[in-house]
């Protein structure tokens, strides 16, 4: 990285700066003669143009101009940079000007029309607002492009239903794909659930390749391992991961399937001469089988596996195999692999419900979950396709459905899981028309949920088939040894009577839980999880596939509770995200993120545990002052996403956001706070994080909504990039109250769920009482940009507050050592 | 036991001491038909004009032990003879249950179990005697003499009987007359 240049050494940029009025509407409010003379003024501004229409050709021709010039620095004093910036940056950048050397002071949306009333206000904060936009263009320094290459490869983690869409759609638009599974068979959870909603045909139908078009069914499936740009690897997982988008190293460890993949016929041979027989995990210990085996008489591969546990390696295997495939002795091998994008499509895994006591599953044999349930209706499935009971085999009269078990539950998991109403109604619905009114299908619900294309249709046809519903959460099951059957005890809540339900098989509809194994994964690859353990989206509402590592991106059960539908049409967004990647020769990034000051790190690591983005790391590195090797923050300029969350946290500043470091934001704010004629006072300084927060603000300014012009709005990255150091400096230059304005927590772009800011300001406000500045003059507020009038409550009573407490003492309370010793204290 | 919307219900409710081919026997006879669809929504109680006048009546519930399977409890309760066939429920219901409809499959399988409310049997009893629910008294043709109508004309109750009997009444007759 860099070293800051040491602006202070050179001669000071000098500023040409535009007013415009946008055809009179602002001149109306601010007294544009005023606002010339004044900005005139400043010693560092070399020319003052008033203009009209900035925007259109008349006034970008104006601008081409003087850049071309030899302009140094330009600050536009016009409307919100959220509208044009990005015109009048494209406009420089086609005279050759360094776009970035520009700076915008806001006085439309939010100077002139929220101030429309107060005229002299108006144009005092005018002044304001472009004395410090000028400050800030002083300092604001180059920050050019770089250049990533990357590598045209994608690794698919975990080859269920949404790990093949998305495999199948990269692939198929001609990327090469890795598509590794830790199973030995492909399919994962869609392999079990036999015949799936809201199509009542096999889960394990995927869409066709455009390549391969047979695999769309199932039995067919094998057909993938020919597609010509996927490459397929089971019994596969990811150990290592290393570099970041468009270069990730991977390490991925294979385990050996003891039978070659190349060779095996699939006849069987093997394993009916297998000594060894267990239980068949796949199956749920339903059935038994060998320790050479196939999973699922449409497995993919077609292979034969060997469980190395129970294999005792008598050798029999391998001398009945008439082809030789059978290696008892195979190795495992591992393999280090560049992929341009990762996806992780982990899926999910069933809640094992054994520690919800009072339901006695694994305790009594025919307490099920629904997969298990999945397993028996398989034609292919342990029992031939046979409604029986696990514990005697015979078919039962009676089965109970008991819904949200560990979902819905805060002892277990609070969230709802999405699909079991779906799941248990499927099964209900396969069961009453198989077996008609020789099964009675009750069913225990809280809720049912069956918000979908098509899906209310089944609960609508597992009542016209007689499935009866009953309100209510059981209480407990257990056997009752006199009737030889199960009884539920649940209440009816619809009647509010308490009801004892006999019944030969509970069928428990338990939680997704993301797939055992995704800690690991997630920590090698530095994917954030949530508090439930699925991979965090960036945005729950606009960016679910992506992570908080660019170039990795999530989709399917891996990410939340899906069913089949969604995570296609997840997987299906995910390989657009890829293919978009992979198709550009390298990846163009603007420098403008954050830098270390080596001399000032300390390697103290607060910044790699606060960014969000796995983006820093502590590396060592010889210090040219005295030669010694010492540990220091590196920033990872790809996964960067200038938040300046490191920023804020760090104890010594040595890690600053390029364009906010605490110089420029520091000679900004002082520039915005002088002089203090009394025409502002009480004067607040609203720092607006640059997304929800000022977009908040201009909106207020938009609809022409009111606040006091004594708010003078500074744009900010996100709000975690404010410290006590900038909000004490603030108040010493001057402020009588400080407005922090940022998004909805949880809700940030930059996935702060941890609240950074709103610890930075609960400690601010103690302190500030102690040194009896009082606390009250800080406030924080967390907005959505479709909230303004939030914001103008806030801004109101910020400014009453303030008034009431009075200016800030200007003897001695906030010295320059005290305001030092409370940065050490806050760190 | 537990008084429910009219009906007397045994606490705890046993699944083993219900008759889970109530509901069934309903849908088979027609009118019956859309008993199953019911999921309790309630908007039939809360439009039905005769709730205002008796708390105890309940469509919603009464569906609701139905589909249950507690077929004496409904059978034998008083309540299944207070609706009005006002149609109300089943023009409303979000799921087309026709209430209304099954009301009467309801009641007549309590006719044919010999459950029957003392003023339907009275009712019945006249219609077979007189082929009116009432013999017309005197006053009714008085009332219409004044406002210029010609006297009720009298029934030939030869060919009522011959009805009743054609339309296979009989057997709720002899249940009536238990």
């Amino acid at each position: 990285m860099k070293e800051e240049k040491d602006s202070s050494k050179q001669a000071p940029a000098m500023v040409d700066v535009f007013l415009c009025d946008c055809g009179h509407e602002l001149s109306r409010v601010i007294d544009f003669g005023q606002l010339e003379e004044h900005v005139s003024n400043i010693k560092s501004v070399k020319s003052v143009r008033k203009c009209s229409f900035l925007c259109s050709d008349l006034g970008l021709n104006e601008l081409k101009a003087v850049a071309k010039n030899g302009a140094q620095r330009l600050v536009i004093a016009a409307c919100s940079p959220k509208l044009y910036e990005p015109l009048f940056r494209q406009s420089l950048k086609a005279v050759d000007f360094d776009p970035f050397m520009l700076e915008m002071a806001n006085i439309r949306e939010q100077c002139a029309w929220p101030n429309a009333d107060d005229s002299l206000g108006a144009t005092e904060k005018a002044k304001r607002l472009v004395e410090a936009a000028v400050a800030k263009a002083q300092m604001i320094e180059s920050v050019g492009e770089q250049g990533f290459d990357i590598e045209k490869a994608v690794l698919v983690i975990g080859a269920g239903v949404a790990g093949l869409q998305a495999a199948i759609d990269a692939g198929d638009f001609g990327h090469k794909v890795t598509l590794i599974e830790k199973e030995p068979v492909i399919g994962g959870n869609a392999l079990k659930l036999g015949l799936a909603f809201p199509t009542d045909d096999g889960a394990f139908c995927i869409s066709p390749s455009k390549l391969v078009p047979s695999i769309r069914k199932c039995f067919y499936r094998v057909g993938l391992l020919q597609h010509p740009n996927i490459k397929v690897r089971t019994l596969s997982e990811v150990e290592e991961v290393n570099g970041s988008c468009g270069n990730f190293n991977v390490k991925i460890m294979s385990n050996p399937r003891g039978v070659d993949q190349r060779l095996c016929t699939n006849c069987g041979k093997c394993a009916e001469v297998c000594p060894v027989e267990i239980a068949n995990a796949f199956n749920y210990g339903l059935n038994k089988r060998k320790a050479i085996y196939l999973p699922h008489p449409n497995a993919v591969p077609p292979v034969y596996v060997i469980d190395w546990k129970s294999c005792t390696k008598c050798g029999k295997c391998a001398e009945t195999c008439p082809a030789h495939a059978v290696d008892l002795y195979e190795k495992s091998t591992q393999t280090k692999e560049n992929f341009g994008a990762i996806v992780i499509a982990t899926g999910f895994q069933e809640y094992d419900p054994s520690g919800i006591k009072q339901y006695k599953y694994s305790v009594d044999k025919d307490v099920i979950t629904q997969l298990e349930l999945s397993r028996i209706l398989d034609p292919f499935g342990p029992t031939g396709g046979q409604l029986v009971k696990p514990s005697d085999g015979k078919p039962p009269k009676r089965i109970t459905m008991v819904q949200c078990v560990g979902s819905r539950d805060t002892s277990t998991n609070a969230y709802c899981s999405k699909i079991c109403c779906m799941v248990a109604l499927k099964h209900s619905i396969l069961i009453k028309e198989t077996y008609g009114r020789d099964v009675e299908v009750y069913f225990c619900y809280m809720d049912i949920r069956t918000p979908g294309k098509g899906y209310e249709e089944y609960f609508s046809r597992a009542r016209a088939l007689g499935v009866t519903f009953i309100r209510g959460k059981p209480s407990e099951i257990y056997r009752d040894p006199s009737k030889n059957c199960l009884i539920v005890d649940v209440e009816d809540t619809i009647l509010n009577m308490p009801l004892e339900l006999e019944t030969d098989l509970a069928v428990l509809s338990v939680a997704m839980r993301p797939t055992k194994g995704i800690e690991n994964l997630t920590k090698a690859l530095g994917v954030e999880v949530d508090c439930d353990g699925f991979v965090k989206e960036v945005y729950p509402k606009l960016r679910q596939t992506e992570t908080n590592v660019k170039g990795i991106y999530v989709c399917g059960g891996a990410q939340a509770p899906k069913d089949i539908p969604e995570s296609v049409t997840q997987a299906e967004a995910v390989a657009f995200h890829v293919i978009s990647d992979l198709s550009k020769k390298t990846y163009q990034k603007s420098l403008d993120i954050a830098f270390v000051k080596e001399e000032a790190c300390d390697g103290c690591k607060i910044c790699v545990d606060a960014c969000p983005f796995d983006a820093i790391e502590i590396v060592e590195v010889e210090k040219t002052a005295d030669h010694k090797s010492s540990s220091v923050a590196r920033i990872n300029a790809i996964r960067c996403d200038r938040c300046g969350t490191c920023s804020g946290r760090c104890p010594t500043g040595a890690i600053q956001l390029r364009r906010y470091t605490d110089d420029q934001a520091m000679n900004q704010i002082s520039a915005l706070l002088s002089p203090n004629n009394g025409i502002l006072s009480p004067k607040i300084v609203a720092f607006c994080c640059d997304e929800c927060g000022y977009a908040t603000v201009d909106l207020v300014g938009m609809g022409k909504i009111k606040y006091p012009a004594n708010i003078l709005p500074v744009r900010t990255p996100c709000l975690n990039w404010i410290s006590l150091y900038h909000i004490f400096k603030t108040f010493e230059h001057g402020a009588d109250g400080v407005l922090l304005v940022g998004c909805k927590i949880g809700k940030c772009q930059h996935l702060n769920v941890e609240a950074n800011a709103e610890k930075t300001v609960k400690f601010a406000k103690d302190i500030m009482d102690e040194i009896g500045l009082n606390g009250d003059r800080l406030e924080m507020i967390s907005v959505c940009a479709a909230e303004p009038t939030r914001f103008t409550r806030a801004a109101e009573s910020l400014v009453s507050v303030t008034k009431k407490i009075g200016p800030v003492p200007k003897n001695g309370i906030l010295r320059e050592d005290l305001s030092k010793q409370v940065m050490k204290e806050g760190s | 036991m537990v008084q429910k919307a009219g009906l007397l219900i045994e606490e705890p409710i046993r699944t083993a001491k219900l008759n889970a081919e109530f509901k069934f026997e309903i849908a088979k006879v027609p009118g019956g038909e859309t008993i199953n669809h019911c999921f309790q929504c309630g908007k039939c109680t809360a439009s039905c004009p005769i709730r205002r006048f008796d708390k105890r009546y309940n469509p919603r519930v009464i569906i609701r032990a139905t589909l249950l399977g507690m077929k004496d409890v409904v059978l034998s309760s008083p309540i299944i003879w207070m609706c009005a066939t006002c149609y109300s429920c089943s023009e409303r219901c979000p799921q087309g249950v026709r209430f209304t409809d099954i009301m009467r499959v309801i009641r007549n399988m309590a006719v044919a179990e010999g459950k029957v409310n003392p003023f339907y049997k009275k009712t019945a009893e006249a219609i077979i005697q007189f082929g009116r629910t009432f013999d017309s008294p005197d006053f009714i043709n008085e009332m219409r003499c004044d406002l210029g109508l010609p006297p009720v004309t009298s029934l030939d109750r030869q060919e009522i009987a011959k009805i009743i009997g054609e339309l296979k009444v009989n057997r709720s007759k002899e249940s009536l007359n238990k």
